[in-house]
């Protein structure tokens, strides 16, 4: 997490970029739970669908600060190293076999590291608003991963062969 | 930065239509449309101006998953379409998009002498090194030793350089991105709209299905050490001695784009009075 903790935000920036992280994690939660439907995959498929609803949540309460998605760029406010905003899960983990438990240790990788982002940005926050902000927003996401992680606990791990598919899409003999 | 503007009228989902694309979970090709209509929403042209238009394959279904006007076409045909449509209707954003297989197999033809041309069009590949659609032979891309069922051993067989060939047949701009870093291929898509003439973007977009093995780009791509250039000959170099992860903008060229110098002879009205039904 370097960039990230190098930046200077100002309160306002901060605020944009919590919007964009929350609009764009519920987006990309709707688009699996597309694929998971499309796929005939409905545990997984309503697992991701409630993901966006929480993070959706989130984006609504954050918009009312009066910031605009289309207004900022993701591209302008990235940070560490990976390509997209740290709580918005990658479109190439997505499997059709996957299980809940993938989904799910999925999320808690997003909220793992979302925490992580703002740990550092609170540490490098020279503005006193942006550091509490920053400090309570890592609390939060740190609060997100805890529950994730007791959920995951409940469920079993997923079987070794998880990926077999008796009627595969590939060519196979 | 200025974070603080108004709402813009147009945001990434305007460009999308209703329909659930069926590709395959982790197919590099969901990316592709989302930087599609993220790179659509920065240049705020209404999704009416633009026509995607495609061949046949997995990438190809593109057009159906947004909300402009589309052509899903003939395998292989898809420059030849885009190009007329241009012509025809100048003021149109045009953007072609397709697989490796579509523009450099049976499209190879269409893919050279749309470069030659230099019509102002965009042109996307997602290139996966395979054919998707049809479960998994090598395509003109494919690596010479990637062992397969329908290709046991490899087929040994040279890889094919489009970005290099789109450099030497005169194409205006030349561009690699990487699906997984949709935000960035958005970028790369503006800039290839924004530039005049026949812009080509390559796009490395995983097959999950048929290359699992492509899961491992994500690890191996980079942004190009060095910024674009206009010069051809040194932009073709640079491609022919990188390690093909190399992503980012590599070559921004000066050529005029070819333009007809007549307007064309039939009107709208014309068309839509032939076409009625
Ligand atoms: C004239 C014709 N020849 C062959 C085919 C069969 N065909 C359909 S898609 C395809 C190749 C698809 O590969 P690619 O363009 O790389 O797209 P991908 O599916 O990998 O996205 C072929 C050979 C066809 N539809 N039409
Ligand atoms: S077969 Fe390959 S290219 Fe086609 S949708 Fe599936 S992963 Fe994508």
């Amino acid at each position: 997490m370097t960039a990230g903790g190098e930046r200077r935000y100002s309160v306002q920036e901060f605020y944009a970029l919590l919007y964009a992280m929350e609009h764009e994690a519920a987006e990309r939660y709707d688009e699996l739970a597309n694929q998971m439907e499309t796929h005939n995959n409905a545990p997984v498929a309503s697992l991701f669908r409630e993901l966006a609803a929480i993070e959706r949540k989130h984006a609504v309460k954050l918009q009312s600060h009066g910031q605009s998605v289309q207004a900022i760029r993701p591209r302008d406010l990235l940070l560490g190293a990976s390509f997209e905003l740290p709580e918005t899960a990658p479109l190439d983990r997505a499997h059709y076999l996957m299980t809940p438990a993938h989904a799910l240790a999925l999320a808690l990788e997003n909220e793992e590291q979302a925490a992580r982002c703002f740990d550092a940005l609170a540490a490098a926050a020279p503005d006193d608003e942006v550091r509490k902000l920053a400090a309570d927003m890592a609390a939060e996401e740190h609060r997100h991963a805890a529950l994730i992680r007791a959920k995951l606990a409940g469920l079993p791990e997923p079987p070794a062969d998880w990926d077999q598919d008796l009627d595969p899409p590939r060519f196979s003999e | 930065m200025n974070i603080a503007t108004a709402p813009q009228p147009f945001s990434a989902n305007d460009y999308k239509s209703d329909y659930k694309p069926v590709w395959c979970p982790g197919c590099g090709d969901y990316s592709v449309l989302l930087a599609f209509t993220k790179a659509m929403a920065q240049l705020q042209r209404p999704p009416e101006e633009i026509a995607v238009i495609s061949g046949i394959g997995c990438s190809s279904r593109i057009p159906a998953y947004t909300n402009c006007y589309g052509f899903h076409g003939v395998h292989g045909r898809a420059l030849p379409v885009g190009t007329g449509l241009k012509v025809a209707r100048p003021e149109l954003t045009v953007i072609v998009a397709g697989g490796d297989g579509d523009g450099f197999s049976i499209g190879g033809n269409h893919f050279l002498h749309a470069c030659r041309r230099n019509i102002d069009i965009t042109y996307i590949v997602m290139d996966n090194r395979v054919y998707g659609m049809t479960k998994g032979q090598p395509s003109p891309t494919t690596e010479p030793d990637w062992d397969s069922a329908l290709a046991p051993g490899g087929t040994g067989l040279r890889p094919f350089h489009p970005l290099v060939i789109a450099l030497a047949s005169g194409a205006n701009f030349v561009a690699r991105g990487f699906s997984g870093d949709p935000n960035g291929c958005a970028d790369l898509i503006v800039q290839a709209v924004r530039h005049p003439g026949f812009s080509f973007v390559e796009i490395l977009s995983p097959c999950v299905t048929f290359r699992p093995d492509q899961r491992e780009w994500g690890k191996m791509v980079h942004a190009a050490p060095v910024n674009p250039t206009d010069d051809a000959a040194r932009a073709a170099r640079r491609i022919m001695t990188d390690d093909g992860f190399n992503t980012g903008v590599l070559y921004a060229g000066n050529r005029a784009p070819f333009r007809p110098q007549t307007a064309p002879a039939a009107g709208l009205d014309a068309i839509e009075a032939e076409f009625a039904l």
